[in-house]
């Protein structure tokens, strides 16, 4: 017989409930299962994966910040803003901004949910954020993507505890993992060159039986005072530590502009950052004006076979075409300031060409402003393809003057390394900009090896840029 | 399945399978949490899901899955039971028997736990139990046997102390 105690608990088992929650919408629910369809297709989309490769880098706000590192140094505690901290992100914030094209159209949302993926589970922030905005691109023909999401706290100590948990969460899967058939490997990244307060970066490549595959999604959280940015891409090549690198850093250059519009979450505000900055604007400093004819501007140029130009105020400048190799998908700058002066000097093989062009400007605004400008296209531009012929931009930050980049090009024949490849330097020292110019006909150019390329010109650049201070 | 028979799917079901997986694990938001993330998940395959011959089956046992993984338990505890960006859990506060038989649930061991909620809570039959699992039905039946009578003595033991 029965013991009655025991029919008791049975019956409490059998009418077991639970006080009543409060789901998701279903909305809700199905766009996040939509992400999740989305990346699993995505990983295996042959051919459709070349979508962070090859992204130039922004660069207006990168400049004067270093590298970010695996493991970044705790951050000073976050002061409170004069005005206390923006908890809105405000209207018409362009989160899209360098995401999308007319192919790629961006869709955003204030409610989409932050569904970023750890070892195969959805990893969220907490604490919650106080507002939110999303926006996603899917490219036309293919099922690779990017999304980004703004999130705002209540103060920067719950975005910095964010930020830990985003930085932690790869040493909960250590190695390789499954995920409802796929296996993933975890790699923490660099966080690259990001002008944020912290960055860190995660690549999950994806396996099979032969182990990795080569693709994976790269995953980069950017904060700035109460705020957090987060980008994830597909990439492709992330079996690579340097081209997983490559991925990060170039996810961090997408997403400069909106690191820079997230000033408005900052303990400074978007006003100047620093004493020396406003200080810099204000007030001329180094070269400025009529440049002397003396000026040292064919130091460090090649000096081997070939022809020289100048340096001088007037020279041939239709050797360098310059018309066809400032401009990038069929765009030329354009609203440059226009320089007080101008001197050039250039050397030009029959392969290969050099040309300087040392520029001063009425104000330090202007000089940055042309920098900035004639890099622009560049930045815009990750990719000018006509046939089988693509030529692949990247814009590198570089560290040396005031400020510092180079708009670097390289040529892919059906996917295959190419001939040729082109560099556009600029530096700029006080209200003088230094443009540098190189175009080559005859060699190979990786993606490696146009950062080399770019460092290189800029120690080559040292001793003029010594002499524009 | 379309949008409309996802979201009456999940209307009609998302309580009660809450229900099933929270007495598994014994963590409500923990649960709760899941198994949007299973229906997420379901969405995300609902192909896979149309295919299914019982899809309540399968967003609980994914639920569960994700309930139970390592990783997801470590950086649950590290972390507040809220989340970011999902609705705030309302719900009023349990009744001591329920929290006694939810507390000596958890003290079973795991797949005596999951066999009593899927026959017991889920109404679902020995054979059913035993294919979602994926053993034996006198594997089941055994657990069944064994997780009874560990239950009725834990909860007599519950019962006992708070009479002391």
């Amino acid at each position: 017989m029965p013991d009655p105690a025991d029919q008791n608990f049975l019956a409490e088992l059998e009418g077991f409930t639970m006080p009543t929650a409060t789901p998701l919408p279903p909305g809700d629910v199905r766009r996040r299962g939509d992400r999740i369809r989305r990346r699993h297709r995505a990983l295996v989309a042959a051919g459709a994966l070349a979508v962070v490769a090859v992204i130039a880098t922004p660069f207006a706000v990168l400049a004067g910040h270093g590298h970010g590192s695996v493991e970044p140094a705790p951050m000073p505690p976050a002061t409170q803003p004069a005005g206390g901290w923006t908890t809105t992100i405000p209207a018409g914030f362009d989160l899209g901004a360098g995401m999308g094209d007319a192919q790629s159209p961006v869709t955003t949302s204030r409610d989409a949910v932050v569904d970023e993926f750890v070892c195969g589970v959805a990893w969220y922030f907490e604490p919650r954020p106080v507002d939110q905005l999303s926006a996603s691109m899917q490219n036309a023909g293919s099922e690779g993507g990017h999304d980004r999401h703004l999130v705002v706290f209540d103060d920067a100590g719950q975005a910095e505890a964010a930020m830990k948990q985003f930085r932690d969460a790869p040493g909960y899967c250590r190695g390789t993992y499954s995920d409802e058939g796929w296996k993933y490997e975890m790699f923490p990244a660099d966080s690259g060159r990001s002008g944020a307060d912290e960055a860190s970066a995660w690549v999950q490549g994806l396996h099979d039986d032969t182990g990795l595959t080569g693709e994976g999604i790269v995953t980069v959280a950017q904060r700035v005072g109460n705020a957090v940015l987060v980008d994830t891409a597909i990439s492709m090549g992330v079996g690579d530590e340097g081209v997983r690198q490559e991925g990060v850093d170039n996810l961090v250059g997408r997403s400069a502009p909106i690191v820079g519009e997230m000033c408005t979450f900052s303990v400074g505000g978007c006003a100047p950052a620093s004493p020396d900055a406003s200080e810099a604007v204000d007030r001329p400093s180094g070269l400025a004006g009529a440049i002397p004819d003396d000026f040292p501007l064919e130091k460090g140029l090649p000096t081997g076979a070939g022809a020289m130009d100048g340096p001088a105020h007037e020279i041939d400048l239709a050797p360098y075409n310059l018309e066809n190799n400032l401009r990038a998908c069929g765009v030329a700058p354009s609203g440059l300031p226009e320089p007080d002066d101008a001197f050039h000097a250039g050397h030009r093989t029959p392969a290969e060409g050099h040309l300087r062009t040392l520029m001063t400007f009425g104000s330090v605004a202007e000089a940055q402003a042309y920098a900035e400008g004639v890099l622009a296209v560049f930045a815009d531009c990750p990719e000018d393809t006509s046939g089988q012929v693509s030529k692949r931009y990247r814009v590198i930050p570089g560290d040396l003057g005031d400020y510092a980049a180079s708009a670097v090009m390289h040529v892919e024949v059906d996917g295959q390394p190419g001939i040729g490849y082109e560099v556009v330097q600029v530096v700029r020292v006080g209200q003088a900009v230094l443009q540098t110019l190189v175009v080559n006909d005859g060699e190979l150019l990786d993606a490696a090896g146009a950062e080399q390329l770019s460092t290189m010109l800029l120690e080559k650049s040292q001793t003029v840029t010594d002499a524009m201070a | 399945m379309d949008e409309r028979e996802f979201d009456d799917f999940y209307l009609a079901s998302f309580q009660r399978i809450t229900a099933q997986v929270y007495a598994m694990i014994g963590n409500r938001d923990e649960a709760q949490e899941c198994v949007q993330e299973a229906f997420a998940r379901a969405w995300a395959h609902r192909r896979k899901l149309d295919r299914a011959e019982h899809p309540e089956a399968w967003v609980r046992t994914t639920a569960y899955r994700l309930a139970v993984s390592r990783w997801r338990r470590t950086v649950r505890g590290r972390r507040p039971v809220d989340r970011a960006l999902g609705a705030p859990t309302e719900a009023a506060a349990p009744s001591e028997s329920h929290v006694a038989l939810v507390a000596a649930l958890k003290r079973l061991p795991e797949a005596q736990r999951q066999a009593l909620v899927l026959h017991h809570i889920a109404d679902l039959p020995v054979h059913d139990v035993a294919r979602e699992v994926g053993v034996p039905e006198g594997t089941i039946k055994a657990r069944l046997s064994r997780g009874r009578a560990a239950l009725a003595a834990l909860l007599a033991d519950e019962e006992g102390l708070s009479h002391a």
